[in-house]
């Protein structure tokens, strides 16, 4: 098995950056935004385009599951909790993934926190967040290009109840500063829409659901609920 | 047109969040020599408490709340300094902050923002707080709230540590402690001695208020 990283950048156009997953992630649930606030989303997808330069790779890597808990990826053990772990049985070996929307997108921000228009960085936020997520999909695309076998959902440290400590680890399994991405003492990553994770490959695993639809923890962010009102 | 007419529009105008509106109202209300006093109390803080029972109700959202506090900021911007005494109308004074080792601010300066258009004075002390900070903020301002903020599950735990820190200098009692960010709980808030945990921009000024109130 290949153990190099895969890096590259992900050209901005070719990500789909789902407005409703926006929308969502700005706390609309049911309905959509009123059209003022749907064109500054607009506005700041396209004044993003030029200058957002986000990265992805990932690195297969053996592993094996180990118990309900836990799976070891090169040795090393990752307890990814009750939630993660029965999703990851069947894996033969996995993938370690980071993506970043990249330094260009946080210096969008700080420009914008300087104007101090707090309407149009909440709005940025949720985008960048969004940005995030497609760079993971489009790192997903690679990674079935490359390995011939189904895949499970990707896990991240911090979610489904896999504490966020374990990034340290994961991120140990890729060279330093892969994609311009690091750690922080406290395991927050630098820019900060950035998405790490493992991602199983086996013959016989299957694509367990989405996360939320596996883990009862109320006070996640990223719940997902409720469906979007028909344009 | 009537005086009552024009006022009941700039609550409206409030609850819209129009900014340019709202200014230009309360101008207009000045020259026939409204008291300021009046439009803050009876109209505008009426449009801040609209649209915050809007969002409870799933109706308006934090876009919306935004634009209504940008519009209620403006308003005060021109009328604050009418003000025979601006302590009048302060609410309370509000010591914000994201803690040590976080670098979030997007969640906590929302919160700031609806307290500055709640009429609350807002100290802002931006990311990666530490306790020392925290508590020279609390004494330079004399602070009636402290609000910490925390995205991440490690350093969630450095709230406790604030905590600690204000019960050591003899502040605990003086200032009400309120805790926010995604990882959090009120069972958390209760666990580190926290006095309340809202999940909300909008729950957290109504719980400030209450608070203050008590």
């Amino acid at each position: 098995m290949k153990q190099e990283v895969h890096t590259d950048r992900i050209p901005f156009d070719t990500l789909f950056i789902d407005r409703q997953e926006i929308y969502r992630a700005l706390g609309y649930r049911s309905v959509l935004p009123e059209r003022a606030f749907r064109c500054m989303v607009e506005e700041v997808c396209q004044e993003l385009a030029p200058l957002c330069k986000p990265q992805g790779a990932f690195r297969m890597c053996k592993g094996v599951w180990l118990d309900s808990e836990s799976v070891a990826i090169e040795e090393q053990v990752f307890h990814v909790g009750k939630i993660i772990a029965p999703c990851l049985e069947k894996a033969e070996c996995f993938a370690v993934f980071v993506v970043t929307a990249g330094a260009e997108y946080e210096g969008y921000m700080e420009e914008l926190n300087l104007k101090g228009d707090l309407l149009k960085v909440f709005m940025a936020d949720a985008v960048g967040s969004v940005i995030a997520e497609a760079c993971v999909n489009e790192v997903i695309r690679k990674m079935e290009a490359a390995v011939p076998m189904k895949h499970t959902y990707p896990y991240s440290p911090g979610y489904c109840g896999w504490n966020v400590k374990e990034q340290a680890l994961l991120f140990a399994l890729l060279p330093e500063k892969t994609c311009g991405v690091s750690l922080t003492d406290s395991c927050l990553m630098l820019p900060i829409k950035s998405v790490s994770g493992i991602i199983g490959f086996g013959k016989q695993v299957e694509g367990s659901p989405y996360g939320c639809a596996i883990c009862n923890s109320k006070n996640c962010y990223k719940r997902r609920s409720g469906s979007f009102d028909s344009v | 047109m009537t005086h009552t007419m024009d006022l009941n529009e700039l609550t409206e105008a409030i609850v819209a969040g129009k900014l340019e509106a709202s200014q230009e109202m309360v101008r207009e209300a000045l020259k026939v020599r409204t008291d300021p006093q009046v439009l803050i109390n009876e109209y505008l803080t009426k449009g801040m408490e609209e649209i915050g029972k809007r969002f409870e109700a799933g109706k308006a959202f934090v876009p919306n709340l935004l634009m209504s506090a940008r519009a209620m900021k403006g308003a005060l911007e021109i009328l604050k300094p009418l003000l025979v005494d601006e302590k009048q109308t302060t609410v309370g004074t509000v010591v914000i902050g994201t803690v040590k080792g976080d670098l979030h601010d997007i969640g906590k300066n929302l919160v700031a923002s609806m307290f500055e258009g709640r009429g609350f004075k807002v100290i802002n002390l931006g990311i990666d707080v530490s306790s020392d900070k925290f508590i020279a903020a609390i004494r330079e301002n004399q602070a009636d709230i402290l609000c910490l903020s925390a995205l991440l599950t490690t350093t969630m735990n450095y709230m406790k540590e604030v905590v600690v820190a204000l019960e050591e200098t003899g502040l605990r009692e003086r200032v009400k402690v309120m805790v926010g960010g995604a990882p959090l709980s009120d069972g958390f808030a209760r666990r580190i001695g926290a006095d309340a945990y809202t999940s909300n921009a909008n729950a957290a000024v109504e719980r400030a208020r209450r608070l203050l109130q008590k």
